[in-house]
């Protein structure tokens, strides 16, 4: 990792440094420091409690609060700080947490006699009162009133969380309005939340949740602007999938975040799944050593439960573990007392269970997976980048991406030069150019099949297609009339060049021209631009006058789209011969092709083909859970979505459900 | 933006400028204070006890000499009364009389000062439940009276009963009795016991029956009645940077329900954060649904209040599971139509001990003017959706 970014996490960064630093989690730190700034001197306290996993920024959260009453006059004369976050290991008791506060204290030139636990002995109890009035008596000699700052607050009150230690925390927490706690902790323990706790419903729970897309961009400006590299700051207009991508599936943590803008510092231009793979690899001896907490049997459960990635039975994980039911269930138990496993509750009996650090199953998945599994990986990572690499994306808004498939959204020749759905990839380069001319000089043309001749076109098509969208459409148009170009892809230029002027009419006549010189492009490009304006019977009478062989060669190289015009123009036989086709047990259809069945209701089609077919389930999580939310009936196995795709299935049904207002209103 | 947060505090007992008073139970204590009444205060968790007698405490317009303090950790009769020695000395201490009676005690029981108010006991080898019993007898000379306010006290009763059993939770409540019902004690020593569980059911359970607190006072806090929710929701937006119009508090106010003012704090932080990211100080009704999603969300924990009566009361959770979701599903409940769900699941003998023992006891719901009601409107929707009536 750079050193500077290093440096930038230390703990020993100067106040300055941490002010400076400190991007995220600035509403949580207005709201701490705004309630104390306004409680008066007479007033009760608000305790407060930061939830969040590893890496959820915690720790610079209590630093920077800390920093806030050092640099500020008026707290400063009010308020002593402690911050326990490195002594909190030794605290085994309520008495060793009020020892350590007076030892900080007294660093701080508090004079607090030190007691000796011998003379209470064993009448703990009354020590611990008594140093905790030593506190109290000492900050009310100064005039002070405590902040105390504690990490990992669920290990203290773990420790000394006994009811009796709990309940005495809790009493001198209410018989004396000296102290005010600031917690981090990496759990909601059930003292906050149980009736029957002491601190039931006492602190004020924050919870640190992922980084938004907003706060995302946030740091990326930052770094952007203190490393001098302007392009990091528009990454994410320029992709946002890639970005989103790995915030989704790394728990969007601020830590993990900043690891992922090192990488994008040092190693730029890589993909989201390259990216993730850098990422795992960092956080490779985090997870090893909370592995190494595990025994045998514990990590055997644990692994096998990580592959399945979605949350699984012990009924599921009998025949991967080889262990009977009752072994599973308390291997299971003690997971997740210690909480590395969630148990998850539905409407049945049968439990189900899945690994709390959702990006700590993703490790497993990357680092320890077999092929299948981390194919499995990188098919959700590639696919959470497509969905949200759309332009139109709102940052953050949550809101549906439009254009995610080209059938829809894309401008045509977007989808031409991609080649997205069609068998013709596109030789854009000089040498592909170079041996066109080349042949043609040679007369050997005629030999080259009409795909082939497409083919070899297309480099002349590059310069057209730049020209176009760089809106300098009087080179275009030069271009298109000039270059030597078949008169079916001549038209089809023309098309695009109307098109992206936004003349339509001109475009239509120019993409039915190309229709007739047999360009299958263009067809696909009509019917796209006919289908995404939801102009119906302006396909019926497209495909009514074109030639069989033009229909049979559009089905040929777009067949997916085909079945969907099917669909959509009502020619149910022709679909349902077609789709039966397409969505075998052993064929992985395209992503659109699933999207565009779901927008035209077809559930329980989809629900069918992921049941045939494992691997495609698999491929396409996000769009398998989402086919079940909108299949409905489905509660007991929506349970088992892993939570860290679960805005995604949201998003991809919004979208859906826009789109069907679209065509059905 | 210079943003001024509403006046909340939903986690200690609200004290000084947080507190909102509650007058009228206030003068309903006094009063009873005043006829050497002890009074058991009860009320489930997070509806405001402490805050109102912490103020009481603070505020004492009387001759009395009064102290609050949270009794949780007692687990001892020892502990307790040790406890009541050392507040008594405190409270009398505030008062500035009686200095030779405090010097005596000062001694006798070796009290070390640790602070303006902070006392230690030293001596351990006391029998501080009859030194007590002494002080009461010195107290009656001097006509000093003493009003102490013992937060968590049913906890306490309960601890001794676990910790040393039976004979010793008898002893506290006999002597409890002797408090209340000896005139020379009562003129100098009044006692309010705060508590989040019913009295009663745990004296129960020591003693196999609840008369031994029946002569007891009883008061209970209530949430807030409509017009004190409009007046709270004022207090606490007195200067604050949200603004609400009177038609979006009583939306607020109607999408909460029942007016706890732990409730009514959270969503209105919860509103104040939303409103506070867009520096945007209007509230909306469309703001309420969101924040109140958001709090939803939050509140996750509501599987294990429903696992606990499948777990602890096998034979019992259908009847009570249909009592929450009748009481969820209707947002009020009456005792009658209780009983007749009892009687569907033919829970004649014990429908009420169960009602007020597990759903009263532990927090799911209380009563107020016969009608029960969810003290959580988060676990009432919680349940709403997870146990329709269908």
């Amino acid at each position: 990792m750079n050193t500077d970014i290093i440096q930038y996490q230390n703990a020993n960064q100067s106040e300055e440094e941490i002010i400076k630093n400190f991007i995220v989690r600035q509403k949580e730190f207005a709201r701490v420091m705004d309630d104390i700034r306004s409680t008066d001197e007479g007033s009760s306290f608000q305790h407060y409690i930061f939830v969040g996993s590893r890496g959820s920024g915690k720790s610079t959260l209590l630093r920077r609060i800390q920093v806030e009453f050092s640099l500020e006059k008026a707290l400063k004369q009010q308020y002593v700080v402690v911050n326990l976050s490195e002594e909190q290991s030794a605290v085994y008791k309520l008495y060793d947490l009020w020892d350590y506060v007076i030892r900080d204290l007294n660093a701080m030139g508090f004079n607090i006699e030190k007691k000796d636990f011998r003379s209470y002995a064993p009448d703990m109890k009354s020590y611990t009162i008594v140093l905790h009035s030593q506190i109290i008596s000492a900050l009310q000699t100064k005039k002070k009133r405590l902040i105390l700052l504690i990490d990992n607050f669920d290990r203290i009150i773990d420790s000394v969380g006994n009811d009796e230690d709990a309940s005495l925390l809790r009493e001198l927490l209410m018989n004396h309005k000296d102290i005010r706690i600031i917690g981090g902790s990496t759990v909601m323990s059930e003292h906050f939340w149980k009736y029957d706790k002491p601190f039931f419903q006492f602190f004020s729970i924050k919870k640190l949740e992922s980084l938004s897309l907003e706060e995302v961009k946030k740091l990326l400006e930052f770094w952007s602007d203190k490393m001098h590299l302007p392009e990091l700051a528009v990454q994410i207009n320029k992709h946002p999938g890639k970005i989103e991508s790995i915030r989704m599936l790394t728990d969007g943590m601020p830590r993990t975040m900043l690891l992922f803008v090192d990488m994008m510092i040092n190693r730029p231009e890589q993909n989201g799944y390259h990216y993730l793979q850098l990422i795992v690899d960092k956080a490779t001896p985090i997870y090893q050593e909370r592995l190494s907490r595990l025994s045998p049997a514990q990590k055997k459960v644990l692994s096998e439960l990580a592959y399945f990635w979605d949350a699984a039975s012990v009924d599921e994980l009998i025949p991967k573990c080889n262990m009977d039911g009752k072994t599973i269930s308390a291997l299971l138990n003690q997971l997740t007392q210690s909480k590395y496993v969630v148990k998850i509750k539905g409407a049945t009996k049968n439990l189900l269970y899945r690994l709390e650090e959702r990006f700590f199953n993703l490790w497993f998945i990357m680092t320890q997976g077999g092929i299948q599994q981390r194919l499995e990986a990188k098919a959700l990572a590639d696919f959470l980048e497509k969905w949200y690499d759309q332009a139109d994306i709102q940052p953050s808004s949550g809101n549906n991406p439009y254009g995610i498939h080209s059938w829809t959204d894309k401008k045509a020749y977007d989808h031409w030069m991609s080649g997205s759905s069609s068998d013709n990839i596109p030789i854009a380069n000089e040498v592909s150019q170079t041996a066109y001319v080349s042949i043609k000089n040679k007369k050997k043309t005629d030999v080259l099949k009409r795909s082939d001749q497409e083919r070899f076109t297309s480099g002349f098509e590059e310069p057209i297609k730049k020209a176009i969208e760089d809106k300098n459409y009087v080179k275009g148009l030069e271009l298109i009339q000039n270059a030597e170009l078949d008169e079916g892809v001549r038209n089809y230029w023309m098309a695009i060049y109307y098109e992206h002027q936004k003349k339509f009419s001109d475009a239509e006549k120019y993409y039915l021209h190309a229709i007739q010189l047999g360009n299958v492009k263009a067809l696909n490009d009509l019917s796209s631009y006919f289908y995404k304006q939801n102009k119906i019977q302006k396909i019926r009478d497209l495909f009514n006058q074109i030639s069989k062989e033009m229909i049979g060669l559009f089905l040929k190289s777009y067949r997916q789209f085909a079945v969907i015009l099917y669909l959509y123009s009502g020619k149910m036989d022709l679909f349902i011969k077609l789709a039966q086709e397409e969505l075998t047990a052993d064929k992985i259809v395209l992503d659109e092709f699933i999207l565009s069945l779901l927008i035209h209701k077809q559930n329980n089609l989809v629900f069918n083909y992921f049941e045939i077919n494992p691997k495609a389930k698999e491929h396409y999580k996000p769009l398998f859970y989402a086919t079940l939310k909108l299949k409905g009936g489905m509660d007991q196995t929506l349970l088992k979505m892993p939570p860290e795709i679960s805005q995604n299935v949201d998003d991809i049904i919004s979208f859906i459900r826009t789109k069907q207002d679209f065509y059905y209103g | 933006m210079e943003w001024k947060r509403p006046n909340t505090i939903t986690g200690s007992a609200a004290e000084g400028s947080k507190y909102f008073r509650r007058e009228d139970i206030e003068d309903r204590l006094w009063n009873e204070i005043d006829k050497n009444n002890h009074v058991l205060f009860l009320a489930p968790r997070r509806v405001g006890k402490s805050s109102i007698v912490k103020h009481m405490a603070k505020n004492n317009v009387h001759s009395f000499a009064c102290l609050y303090e949270d009794i949780e950790s007692d687990s001892s009769i020892q502990d307790f009364y040790r406890r009541l020695c050392r507040m008594t000395y405190v409270a009398l201490s505030v008062v500035g009389k009686n200095k030779s009676l405090l010097s005596k005690w000062l001694k006798k029981w070796r009290i070390t000062s640790i602070g303006k108010e902070k006392i230690t006991i030293e001596k351990n080898d006391l029998d501080y439940r009859k030194e007590f019993f002494d002080l009461l007898r010195d107290l009656q000379v001097q006509r000093q009276k003493i009003v102490l306010f013992l937060d968590e006290f049913p906890d306490v009763l309960w601890k001794i009963y676990k910790r040393h059993g039976n004979d010793d939770a008898e002893i506290l409540l006999n002597d409890l009795r002797t408090l209340r019902q000896t005139k020379a004690f009562k003129d100098v020593f009044v006692m309010v016991l705060l508590g989040s569980v019913g009295l009663s059911h745990i004296v129960k359970k020591v003693t196999g029956r609840a008369d031994k607190v029946n002569d007891l006072h009883k008061e209970y806090l209530y949430a807030l009645k409509p017009t004190q929710a409009m007046a709270f929701l004022d207090y606490l937006m007195k200067d604050a940077t949200m603004q609400i119009d009177d038609e979006t508090k009583k939306y607020l106010l109607d999408k909460i329900g029942h007016f706890i003012p732990y409730y009514i704090q959270l969503t209105i932080e919860e509103c104040d954060d939303l409103l506070f990211e867009e520096q945007r100080p209007e509230l909306t009704k469309p703001d309420i649904d969101k924040a109140y999603k958001i709090l939803l969300k939050k509140h996750q924990y509501f599987e294990d209040w429903d696992s606990r009566l499948s777990k602890y009361f096998p034979h019992k959770y259908a009847y009570l599971s249909e009592v929450l979701s009748v009481c969820a599903a209707n947002n009020k409940l009456t005792i009658q139509e209780i009983y007749n769900i009892a009687l569907s699941h033919k829970n004649e003998t014990e429908w009420k001990a169960d009602l007020d023992d597990i759903l009263i006891a532990d927090g799911y719901i209380s009563d107020e003017d016969d009608q029960y009601q969810f003290n959580s409107p988060f676990l009432k929707d919680w349940w709403k959706s997870r146990h329709p009536i269908i």
